[in-house]
């Protein structure tokens, strides 16, 4: 059992690694109070001032004193970070200098009302997203906030006080603090102080007394703010027997959390209660949205986002997906991210709806759901639903929409007077339902129900009898038209739905298919163009300007866009995008960082950060829908990778080049001290034996010394043209310079330099008159022969042959050379050319660059070298040059 | 007639320029010095010599911006040394007023066979209509080629090509000069068309085609008729 007690290494170990993170972070000290006026600002001054004593730099970013004269007199014992203006519609407005404060770089910052929301144009909208910011810079924090602005107790709050709470801070910011510390007052002591006047001044003082200060009210935020100390100690308790340190080391349960969220209000809360869930259990937890393909109104858009980025401030992971069949998503979900329990609000959809989307969403869910737990959340009724259901109704058609179907149905009515005549009134109604139908095949939901009750009211008058009255005389005429109008809505109802889910699935198909090929262009082709590839297709996909921006080899962004067409960044975006680059963090338009820019810019995120932007100009359009939002990200994410793994691809061949290098140094000193020195040695030795009298009078000696003095400069003359090769290759500026060559000519005028040297080796050439020309450089082709020669000299025994042939082989040419040494066994026949590879027992001397250069020299041209075995046992090295188009005949001019 | 051509030598390596004045000097030459280009310009103003050999590699004013100044106001005869590294840039200097060049590492009989080609050149204004090499003789004027005595039947073309190289015996013709004079302007890129008729023309003059000893060719430069 002591076993069990033992703190587990790995917890241990990740705790260690958490301190760690932390040491290059700020440390966060929040100051939370149940409400204004407990003295928290006082407290975190007074905190402040004694680490300045202390001898910390401390300043203060930010601190409102309500015009209390205690918190004034504490204030200037501290330094004060001047603020910085921000011009807002003709009045100016100071906040908190962020970029100051970066820039000056104190340990300490004071930073009052976290909860405050920045004034437009702030790098951020909410002041904690600063602290954050200064927190991630290495500054420390100390802050001030009120209970009732924390993110998970708004909504007990709200219903404490019946006052709506505007501003919220994330709990998360809570979590990410090193301390909390509770000012605490007891309710009586805080309105003795209110009746002062300690708090508020004048009548804000009486207005805040009837609202806030009711001993009742403060009682219960009291409790409220105590309750979220007591919860955090308690975190800290588990995390500390855990191991030590770290709070959230790992989740204890193997539960996982999964709310559904729509664009109603009602949802925050049901985020709200999940979140609430998951920290009972904690476990971690997901917000979904599935879309069932209607278009959203500009108001559920914006309530549908609030909600997810609310999930998302609370540490959900947030997914979307689009599907008629709500249930049939969820379920599809829960199963591919192991949900244990599902969060739902009590579904409001009357049993038509039900009836029409296939079983109540509930029932269905109960009966597929297997092993998920599902939560149901009771909501308040709003009012506004239905409206909004209206709106959708109307949005889904244009007023021409309304406009045809009011002419469709006088046309119908028209025609059914002419019919009326041949067929009676009955069969009238099933001339409608048909104008009914095809009108559904092109229309939306709308246009067909108005059309329905149109077309309804059009039949009863005019052709029902008693016609031109809405009476019905007999009950079979009754049933007609009831059992007509349902059966025109169902019918516009069940088309509406198959054509929204052929929207949806068409939609889905499209995204599939941009996000296919956004893979397949990253995955293949060359960078510049793959990042145009990239920017084009989303761009089409999001009918936006989009552009790809990558950093500089200085880390900094280059101002250098790749997309189809110039994206200009402005000085402000480029700034914008100068700070997403360096945090990682999406930015501007549409996000909470920096969101008064033009542009959005979202980074290419690789394992080790940002490996560029991928820009997006949004102003002007419509905000991205989450599909669209997703798809960029995903865009973007793909890209990152990819990015990154090219980058260190290249650094990785920057390497294996370097070591290659390395090794061509070593080679070179080799092969100085080789292959340079012994014909130096020659030359030098003949020289000195010259300059003997007695030498030089005897003119056979002097012949054969001035013989050797030749073919040792020679020599030097070979080894420093492969050396220099060798290295021109390297570098990449060896090209050959192609032009027509007759091979026998080519061949001979090599060998005809190379008659020193292959002197001890009869020469056999077999080189037909009449081979086509070859498109070559003379020299690459010189230089690849004579290393072959060469080789064929220095490896087969004096006196035996060599021989070179040339012949066409198919639409190629092949120069081979044949000695008579001892062979290339067939393992080694592709190593020989590797560069500084030698056989095992090959004579001293060479720096095992021949061969490589040699086929180097041939590739540059198209061809290539290898080696077979020749019949009679030595090695027979081929040079392989493919055989351009014959070139046209020159045209004999007249004589 | 003066007694002993003068040859400017303009190459800054000390080495090259002894071996030079060594050869030259044995074979007849009077030796003019420079180690740099614009001592070279110099000398070639106030000393007017006869020939010019002329380093490519020069430090400071190189041997290119050296041979361009020079022909600005000289048409004395220029040989180039240069190493072996990119026939382009031969080309270049042969187009650019060079009458001919050598690599380097270089024999000096290979030297002074050079020079005394473009000493004949330099010469004899008015070239001798008839050219004689070995078994060879071209009538120049009579436009008829015999070998051994007995007229070889040409083609016009391949008069024509022979014709060209004639006039410049000794000396290398650059392939695209060449081209150009054959087969005219448009004819310039097709190499070919040279590899095809010089073949032709080795099998009719050369006792062996396939090792030939007066049409030679000058590999990714041109081609040379061998001075007799």
């Amino acid at each position: 059992m002591a076993e069990l007690n033992r703190p587990d290494p790995d917890a241990l170990l990740a705790g260690l690694k958490q301190e760690e993170a932390r040491l290059n972070k700020g440390r966060l000290r929040v100051f939370m109070g149940m409400c204004a006026g407990v003295g928290k600002t006082y407290a975190m001054l007074e905190a402040g001032a004694k680490t300045r004593w202390e001898g910390m730099d401390a300043v203060i970013g930010v601190v409102e004193t309500h015009g209390r004269f205690d918190t004034a007199a504490l204030v200037d014992s501290l330094p004060t970070f001047p603020r910085k203006k921000v011009e807002h519609r003709g009045s100016s407005i100071t906040e908190m200098d962020l970029e100051g404060l970066l820039a000056r770089k104190p340990r300490l910052v004071l930073v009052d009302e976290l909860a405050h929301t920045n004034a437009p144009g702030s790098r951020h909208p909410k002041r904690w997203q600063d602290v954050l910011e200064l927190l991630d810079a290495g500054i420390d924090v100390y802050t001030t906030v009120n209970v009732q602005h924390l993110e998970s107790r708004k909504e007990a709050v709200e219903a404490i006080t019946g006052v709506p709470v505007r501003e919220t801070v994330p709990d998360s910011i809570l979590e990410r603090a090193d301390q909390v510390e509770v000012i605490d007052i007891a309710p009586s002591a805080l309105l003795e102080r209110l009746a002062e006047g300690k708090v508020y001044q004048g009548d804000k003082a009486a207005r805040a007394a009837e609202n806030f200060f009711k001993p009742d009210t403060l009682t219960a935020l009291r409790e409220i703010a105590l309750r979220v100390t007591a919860e955090r100690v308690d975190r800290d308790l588990r995390a500390f027997s855990a191991g030590r340190g770290g709070a959230k080391a790992a989740w204890n349960t193997n539960d996982r959390i999964m709310v559904a969220v729509s664009p109603s209000p009602n949802s925050e809360r049901l985020v709200r209660t999940a979140r609430r869930l998951a920290a009972s259990l904690q476990a971690p937890w997901l917000a979904v949205h599935v879309s069932d393909g209607a278009e959203l109104g500009e108001k559920d858009r914006e309530q549908l986002r609030k909600n997810l980025a609310l999930a998302e401030s609370l540490g959900a992971e947030v997914l979307t997906t689009a599907d008629t069949d709500l249930a049939a998503a969820l379920l599809r979900l829960a199963a591919s991210r192991d949900v244990s329990q599902l969060v739902l609000g009590r579904p409001r959809k009357g049993w038509l709806g039900a009836l029409l989307s296939g079983g109540s969403l509930l029932g269905r869910l109960t009966r597929e759901a297997g092993d998920l737990d599902i939560h149901l959340v009771r909501l308040p009724r709003r009012q506004a639903r239905r409206l909004r259901g209206l709106r959708r109704l109307r949005l889904l058609a244009s007023p021409a929409q309304y406009w045809y179907t009011l002419w469709l149905v006088a046309g119908m009515g028209l025609a059914g007077t002419v019919a009326e005549h041949l067929v009676g009134y009955r069969a009238v109604g099933f001339l409608f339902l048909c104008g009914l139908l095809a009108l559904s095949l092109f229309n939306s939901l709308g246009p067909v129900l108005f059309g329905a009750g149109l077309s309804a009211l059009v039949w009863d008058y005019f052709f029902i009898p008693p016609k031109y009255t809405f009476i019905i005389s007999t009950s079979e005429d009754v049933l007609m038209i009831v059992a007509y109008f349902l059966a025109a809505v169902i019918t516009g109802l069940l088309t509406h739905r198959v054509r929204n889910n052929q929207r949806i699935l068409a939609e889905r198909e499209r995204r599939t298919d941009v996000l296919y090929r956004l893979v397949a262009a990253i995955a293949t082709g060359e960078r510049s163009q793959t990042l145009r590839e990239v920017s084009n297709l989303l761009g089409g996909a999001l009918k936006r300007p989009v552009a790809v921006f990558l950093p500089g080899p200085d880390g900094a962004l280059m101002n250098q866009s790749h997309g189809p067409e110039p994206f200009i960044l402005s000085a402000k975006e480029e700034a914008v995008a100068g700070w997403a680059l360096s945090t990682g963090k999406a930015a501007g338009w549409g996000t909470s960082n920096l969101p008064t820019s033009d542009a959005y810019f979202a980074p290419l995120e690789g394992r080790h950060g940002a490996e560029g932007l991928l820009a997006l100009r949004g102003a002007g359009g419509p905000p991205l829908s989450l599909e669209d939002e997703a798809l960029m990200k995903a865009a973007a994410q793909q890209l990152g990778l990819s990015l990154e793994h090219e980058r260190l691809r290249l650094a990785g061949r920057e390497a294996e080049k370097l070591r290659q290098s390395e090794q061509l140094h070593q080679a070179l000193l080799n092969s100085v001290s080789h292959e340079l020195r012994t014909p130096l040695t020659a030359l030098l030795g003949t020289a000195a034996a010259l300059q003997d009298d007695a030498t030089v009078a005897d003119p056979v000696r002097r012949h054969g010394l001035l013989k050797e003095l030749g073919s040792a400069g020679g020599r030097l003359n070979r080894v420093i043209e492969n050396l220099l090769d060798m290295a021109r290759l390297n570098s990449g500026v060896l090209e050959p310079q192609l032009d027509w060559h007759d091979p026998g000519e080519l061949v001979r005028l090599t060998l005809q330099r190379l008659a020193e040297p292959l002197a001890g080796h009869p020469l056999k050439l077999d080189l037909p008159a009449e081979l086509p020309l070859l498109r070559a450089d003379f020299r690459f082709m010189e230089h690849a022969l004579s290393n072959l020669m060469l080789n064929a000299a220095a490896y087969a025994p004096a006196g035996t042959p060599i021989t070179v042939t040339a012949r066409r082989v198919g639409q190629r040419l092949e120069v081979s050379v044949v000695d008579r040494g001892p062979g290339i066994p067939p393992e080694a026949r592709e190593r020989v050319f590797e560069k500084f590879y030698r056989l095992p027992g090959s004579p001293a001397g060479g720096t095992g660059l021949g061969l490589h250069i040699t086929r180097s020299l041939m590739e540059a041209q198209g061809g290539t070298a290898l080696v077979r075995s020749a019949p009679d046992g030595g090695a027979d090295f081929v040079l392989s040059l493919p055989l351009s188009a014959a070139p046209p005949p020159p045209v004999e001019p007249g004589p | 007639m003066r007694a002993a051509p003068r040859v400017l030598v303009i190459d800054d390596e000390q080495a090259i320029r002894r071996l030079l004045k060594a050869g030259l000097e044995a074979a007849g030459y009077q030796l003019l010095e420079a180690a740099d280009g614009e001592a070279g310009l110099r000398l070639a103003a106030t000393e007017a010599p006869d020939l010019v050999v002329l380093d490519l590699g020069l430090p400071g004013l190189g041997g290119a911006a050296v041979l361009k100044r020079l022909r600005e106001w000289s048409r004395v005869p220029v040989l180039i040394l240069t190493v072996q590294d990119s026939e382009a840039d031969k080309v270049a200097l042969l187009d650019a007023g060079a009458d001919d060049y050598l690599t380097k590492p270089f024999g000096v009989p290979e030297l002074l066979a050079r020079l005394r080609v473009l000493e004949r050149h330099r010469l004899d204004v008015q070239p001798d209509p008839i050219l004689k090499m070995g078994p060879l003789e071209i009538d120049l004027a009579g436009h008829v080629v015999r070998k051994a005595g007995r007229e070889v039947k040409l083609t016009a073309t391949e008069w024509h090509f022979l014709q060209v190289l004639a006039r410049h015996a000794g000396k290398v013709v650059v392939q695209r000069e060449l081209l150009k004079q054959v087969w005219g302007p448009n004819a310039v890129e097709h190499s070919h068309y040279l590899r095809i008729y010089a073949a032709a023309l080795r099998k009719k003059l050369e006792d062996d085609p396939a090792e030939p000893q007066w049409i030679l060719t000058e590999p990714g430069v041109g081609y040379r008729l061998k001075a007799g």
